[in-house]
């Protein structure tokens, strides 16, 4: 059931993902909300669920668009891993920890992926003016984005049963 | 370890198997996803609705004055067509394909942000192929690139590895057309490169596909001539073109695919 879920929420993340307009003015930056059910369950699951929603959000990303099959696993996944570290040493329930995971990992996956996209050569031409303000684009959007898929899935999982609600 | 395993197959499967892969992710997620670009097709169409309701009569009016004209073109351009036609059968030139426009709506835009791409819903047809042109009612948008069952993935003329052979009006200047992305206000620009420097270029003027390049048939507008500049190396002009078609708020586009029959002079 847990797995379910878990893979229900990354998928609904990716649709909206893709369904939603970027932001032209910096760097066509999108919501980063696969990112925030990654790193959801980075910071209320165990290590190996961890690396099982990085996958499933990586080629989740990478199967809607252009990007080579991988590549997103290979930025999502250090980025959860981390968080997953260092868990229990943040307030992992506080909005602020979210707020502020998503400002540094929206802006670590974007530089990850650039470097991938023109190190194999999937992507040429990114003017490093533009990777500069879709990471500020992306870690802008995450101060939004992220607490708020971490409100939804939360919720999601509390209404299955999966875990229970904490008191704030 | 067996995740490492999955990553590693990921990134080395061969091109024909990561399309495959990709393309069954895509198809499970298509009718989701059609249901959702309908829900808010509905919302748009709505709001729009209740937006221009003061202008409608006079907007009707118009239209039906609009459907006459373009009726009668309709029927002098179907005229020209056939003695066209004939024209070519008396100097043995080789007949083209007839066009098929194949109508796809978009469902989503790249997820990512890092290519200019839409995708689009083409109900299964089975004309449509990768490297196909993809155009509007006002202009050319794109080519297609990767087919699934359902969906393709069109790169728009927007995007910097979009590349199109056009002509620029009636004056013989040729050049090669990319994208230049999105500019912070989100409007699109596309330049044209190595135009011929003898050959005066203004403002507004028209900018077409040659069908030189093979893969976007010859004769559909592209946009129009915003500013003109001499290239850094003297040899050549370059152009600043706006496109005609709103390539971000694309909703229905179509398909331009080549029927193999050969049309028959009646």
């Amino acid at each position: 059931m847990n797995r379910l879920v878990m893979f229900v929420a990354l998928v609904l993340c990716a649709m909206a993902q893709a369904v939603l307009p970027s932001w032209t003015a910096l760097g066509q930056a999108k919501p980063p909300l696969l990112l925030g059910g990654v790193l959801y369950y980075a910071l209320t699951r165990n290590n190996s669920q961890v690396i099982e929603a990085a996958v499933i959000a990586g080629l989740l990303h990478d199967s809607l668009g252009l990007i080579p099959l991988g590549f997103s696993v290979i930025a999502f996944l250090p980025v959860a891993l981390l968080t997953n570290n260092y868990r229990d040493r943040v307030f992992g329930d506080h909005w602020f920890t979210h707020v502020m995971l998503g400002v540094a990992s929206a802006a670590l996956v974007t530089f990850i992926l650039y470097l991938l996209l023109v190190s194999s050569g999937a992507r040429s031409g990114i003017r490093m003016p533009f990777v500069l303000s879709k990471a500020l684009g992306m870690s802008l959007m995450g101060i939004v984005i992220i607490p708020l898929v971490f409100k939804c899935i939360e919720r999601l999982d509390y209404l299955l049963g999966n875990v229970e609600l904490k008191e704030v | 370890m067996s995740i490492g395993a999955i990553l590693l197959i990921a990134l080395n499967l061969p091109a024909p198997a990561s399309r495959a892969l990709k393309s069954m992710t895509r198809e499970f997620i298509a009718p989701l996803q059609s249901l959702g670009a309908s829900v808010s097709s509905r919302f748009r169409n709505a709001r729009e609705a209740i937006m221009a309701r003061g202008g409608l009569p006079e907007e009707h009016q118009t239209l039906r004055r609009e459907l006459v004209d373009l009726q009668h073109q309709l029927l002098e351009l179907e005229e020209l067509r056939r003695e066209n036609l004939l024209l070519r059968r008396q100097l043995n030139f080789v007949d083209r394909s007839p066009r098929e426009l194949i109508p796809a709506e978009v469902l989503a835009r790249d997820i990512s942000g890092w290519w200019q791409t839409i995708r689009v819903d083409h109900g299964g047809n089975p004309a449509v192929r990768a490297n196909q042109a993809v155009t509007t009612a006002e202009g050319l948008a794109g080519k297609t690139l990767e087919i699934s069952g359902r969906t393709a993935e069109v790169l728009l003329i927007s995007d910097p590895a979009c590349r199109v052979a056009v002509e620029i009006g009636d004056k013989g200047a040729f050049g090669i057309l990319s994208g230049q992305g999105l500019s912070w206000r989100g409007s699109v620009l596309c330049r044209v490169e190595l135009i011929n420097k003898n050959i005066p270029i203004e403002r507004s003027d028209p900018v077409y596909t040659s069908g030189l390049g093979g893969i976007f048939p010859k004769g559909f507008l592209v946009g129009y001539i915003e500013d003109v500049t001499l290239d850094e190396n003297g040899l050549h002009q370059s152009a600043t073109v706006r496109p005609r078609a709103n390539l971000s708020d694309l909703r229905v586009v179509f398909i331009v695919t080549e029927t193999d029959d050969r049309e028959d002079l009646r």
